[in-house]
């Protein structure tokens, strides 16, 4: 007699009555010990919602969870902590003011005598942890100093500590870059070896085939398929998850088979999506008064220089960006993407360059002039920056249209409701609009920032890190927004880790390597490789006289 | 099929159980007080929650406390809603009075509405610039605000007390006051022979006024934002420096008011210390009311039927004077305790629930 598996889910129910809504509607599911389980869906398709019920952070309607087949009640994340299972979530909580030591500690601290905090175990602790995985990360480090992979990894690190025997991860390689993807893969399989259940909640296909053992497929709510990964296919897995009943389109059908691992050639991938320009089209004719200057936009980066202390974390980074082009921007994390999002959103005033808009220095660097001037921006930092959490859904929708929907200084409700609904409807967005928007999905909050900052006026968007979290469809529809500006004459800047992105929207790509553009390619010219080459620092600035050709082709 | 995530599980448990449970927690101290500290129990109790309502004299002047109170409560909210604190309230309370009872003084002879406009908008006007100068600072230089705003307050109080002790001493009087002020200056009284005038009026007609001015109108909509998020107002493009600088002046304006009718309305003079901690009580009904406008109107009227309920049964029975300030202590301190805790370290909530 085989062993039972380490956790069964049987009937599994959740139902929120506040906004309606049923997240799991009986839902099986079997985790076996020594495997990996991915657990794919769309966005809001049920998944966190599943495994917050897993971890003891949501209390189901109805069901039954069996762990090593004897069944358990799981009031509160502690009685999932007790027995073993343990969740790293999507946008893992810290303390920003906090070391990594004291956050990875929060709640398993090690005392020593007196019941006082023993330091310098904890960071041994840590550091034997981090350094038998693999994963190399400073102790003593600020939170807030913290990449968001580096985030997650320290979240891994505070799992890890507690001898998970179930692991849950939600997304978790979201934020990160290739290498950082190897590394978690490798840390996941030397923890199946030693026989921890695993699952992998993730909307990128490539990892599904890559690591997964099984795979259960969500759609609104219920299982739809539940497979071994030697009998299924990526192509198998995508057509569940849209569902047989929605319309795929030529450009889901392509997306998929890209995601799904087709040969990342860089060309041919970068073919597959730049060749559904035509369907982009037709949006954009809708809303051809956008913006109606703008076929003569540039924005140019001049000799822009941004230190941190003596480092020059953006080192006379001169870019332009013509009406009617993507520019992707794209390079190891910490490699100074992060400075560029916040020069080109305002945020932050370059040391020495400016910023130029139609050949015109901007007057301040504050992201209300930016903003005032026709500069819209996606944020990394969804969270923090992108949306008030404890604000309704409407209140965050209406950030950017507060001045046209109101009459002397008073909002016309009913005019806010209207545009708040046609938003909802237009992105798909799946969540009540008085609710505070932190109820709302991972997915679903990118879903309000980019309805929010594509609707409206713009000459340039800055899109950061924009397809985290995005399932298949919010993804297409967010490329074929972000092709339809570009036709529209907008300036559009895409700043991505994911090189498969950047690839397959930019029309030129600049790689940056420790502060510097280590690289601008041609379309003709990019292929994976070559990216990761000047990603990587083997080649640098063979490209003065690149860029100069390429500013005259513009 | 919205995915909830981790943080809804606990939102704080939907604090309006907590208030009343903090409340009720109060009244039952209040209780065991009255009949531990009290050689007649009964008629304590009886004069306490029975006294407010006893005759027109105490329920007027409740009323009037309670109007008070109310006005300053929304100094506190909407400073509080747009996430900057105003700690000085009662110092702000206390030098418009004063200011208010000079202008008066000075000008007896003025007709009424003159007067009265004019002192009321130079106690406005004293209390938005106390207020505002602590925004301003936080601003320029980003010093807190908290800390500002209750230091120049601290500072200030010696001062008042010392002007109406001094200079300024009604030197006919037993009391330590400022003489009174002419009758036409003063504001109608409504229920004789209490202290309740038509300040009540005006105060419930700040609380509405106040509620469409933060849920109806693109400023209030941009206040709430920065109160909730600076970055993301920050980037949403809302100048967030108005917003630091322009609640802190309409909440010290609106202590300024509270002053300006404290002295116009309820005692004619400026008496020394006359605000009896009504900028701190403020503060606790502002946190009864969760900061919403239309709920600090039961939070002043519950927090000023506890106070008068102590001081009725002070008058009534053998019940020490100490006792009464106990009660009205643990009265602040339940209430402060259970809403402002959570709120003063919202960063410690989400890691307990997630880690």
């Amino acid at each position: 007699m085989q062993a039972p598996p380490r956790v069964q889910l049987r009937s599994i129910t959740t139902y929120f009555p506040e906004n309606d809504v049923t997240a799991n509607d009986a839902v099986d599911m079997d985790i076996e010990a020594g495997t990996i389980h991915a657990l794919v869906g769309e966005n809001g398709a049920g998944k966190s919602t599943l495994m917050h019920v897993l971890s003891g952070f949501t209390a189901s309607s109805a069901g039954r969870i069996m762990v090593d087949g004897r069944t358990v009640q799981l009031n509160a994340p502690a009685d999932a902590l007790t027995r073993g299972i343990v969740m790293v979530h999507q946008h893992p909580a810290y303390v920003p003011g906090f070391r990594v030591w004291e956050n990875v500690l929060l709640g398993i601290e090690c005392t020593g005598p007196a019941k006082l905090l023993d330091r310098s175990a904890a960071v041994t602790l840590i550091a034997q942890t981090a350094a038998r995985y693999g994963v190399s990360i400073d102790p003593n480090a600020r939170m807030q100093r913290l990449a968001a992979s580096q985030i997650h990894f320290v979240a891994l690190l505070g799992a890890l500590l507690r001898r998970p025997r179930v692991l849950i991860l939600d997304e978790p390689t979201a934020p990160c870059t290739e290498p950082e993807v190897a590394l978690m893969f490798s840390l996941l399989r030397s923890l199946k070896s030693e026989g921890t259940a695993i699952v992998l909640i993730t909307h990128k296909l490539k990892e599904v085939m890559e690591i997964a053992d099984r795979v259960t497929v969500m759609r609104a709510g219920a299982v739809v398929g539940c497979m071994s990964l030697c009998d299924t296919s990526a192509a198998q897995i995508a057509a569940l998850m849209i569902g047989e009943d929605c319309q795929v389109g030529d450009f889901d059908r392509r997306l998929v088979e890209a995601l799904a691992g087709a040969p990342h050639g860089g060309n041919t991938n970068a073919g597959a999506v730049a060749g559904t320009g035509s369907s982009a089209a037709g949006t954009a004719s809708a809303r051809r008064s956008r913006s109606p200057h703008a076929r003569d936009t540039t924005l140019e980066l001049h000799k822009v220089t941004v230190y941190v202390g003596d480092l020059a974390v953006l080192d006379d980074i001169s870019l332009s960006a013509q009406a009617g082009e993507v520019l992707g921007v794209t390079g190891i994390r910490e490699n100074g993407l992060e400075f560029l999002e916040d020069v080109l959103s305002g945020s932050i005033t370059p040391d020495r360059g400016v910023v130029l808009l139609d050949g015109k220095p901007v007057k301040r660097y504050s992201p209300r002039h930016f903003r005032h001037i026709g500069i819209s921006y996606i944020p990394t930092d969804r969270i923090l920056r992108g949306a008030s959490m404890d604000s309704t859904v409407a209140e965050n929708l209406i950030l950017l249209h507060r001045k046209e929907l109101q009459t002397g200084g008073v909002l016309r409700r009913k005019d806010v409701a209207a545009f708040a609904e046609e938003l909802k409807q237009r992105y798909g967005i799946t969540g009540v609009l008085h609710q505070p928007m932190k109820r709302l999905s991972g997915g679903n909050i990118q879903k309000v920032i980019l309805s929010r900052e594509l609707s409206g006026l713009r000459k340039v968007v800055v899109f950061s890190e924009p397809s985290w979290g995005l399932d298949l469809r919010s993804r297409d529809l967010m490329y074929s927004e972000m092709r339809a500006l570009r036709d529209e004459g907008a300036v559009v800047i895409l700043i991505s880790a994911d090189i498969d992105e950047v690839l397959g929207l930019s029309d030129r790509i600049a790689v940056m390597y420790r502060g510097r553009i280590a690289g601008l390619l041609q379309a003709e010219q990019r292929t994976r490789e070559r990216i990761g080459e000047f990603m990587l620092g083997f080649k640098e600035r063979d490209i003065t006289a690149l860029e100069t050709r390429g500013s005259q082709d513009g | 099929m919205a995915e909830k995530p981790a943080a809804s599980r606990t939102p704080v448990r939907s604090r309006t159980p907590g208030t009343v449970i903090a409340l009720l927690a109060a009244l039952l101290v209040t209780v065991v007080l009255l009949v531990a500290g009290s050689p007649s129990p009964l008629r304590a109790l009886r004069a306490f929650f029975g006294g407010p309502f006893s005759n027109i004299y105490y329920l007027g002047n409740m009323l009037d406390g309670a109007g008070l109170l109310l006005i300053a409560g929304l100094g506190v909210g909407l400073a509080f809603r747009a996430g900057v604190f105003n700690l000085g309230g009662d110092g702000q309370i206390y030098i418009s009075g004063l200011v208010a009872a000079i202008v008066c003084l000075a000008i007896p002879e003025a007709p009424a509405a003159a007067g009265i406009v004019l002192a009321t908008g130079s106690a406005v006007l004293v209390g938005a610039l106390l207020a505002g100068v602590c925004g301003l600072f936080k601003y320029l230089w980003d010093t807190d605000e908290l800390i500002t705003s209750f230091l120049i307050s601290a500072a200030l109080v010696p001062t008042v007390s010392f002007l109406i002790a001094g200079p300024l001493r009604n030197q006919q009087s037993n009391l330590l006051t400022t003489v009174r002020i002419a009758e036409r200056f003063r504001l109608l009284r409504i229920l004789p022979p209490s202290n309740l005038n038509l300040a009540l009026f005006a105060a419930l007609l700040l609380a509405p006024a106040a509620y469409f001015l933060l849920y109806h109108t693109v400023r209030g909509y941009e206040l709430r934002i920065t109160g909730l998020n600076r970055e993301f107002a920050r980037y949403g493009g809302i100048a967030v420096g108005a917003y630091t600088v322009v609640p802190m002046a309409i909440s010290g304006g609106l202590h300024g008011l509270t002053g300006a009718f404290a002295v116009l309305g309820t005692h004619h003079a400026a008496i020394e210390g006359f605000t009896f901690g009504l900028g701190w009580n403020a503060i606790a009904v502002a946190l009864i009311g969760r900061n919403h406008p239309l709920l600090l109107v039961p939070a002043a009227l519950v927090f000023a039927y506890m106070e008068a309920g102590s001081k009725a049964a002070m008058l009534h029975t053998e019940f020490s004077f100490e006792l009464a300030s106990i009660i009205q202590a643990v009265i602040f301190f339940m209430i402060t305790a259970q809403v402002a805790l959570p709120r003063l370290r919202p960063r410690l909530r989400r890691p307990e629930t997630a880690a």
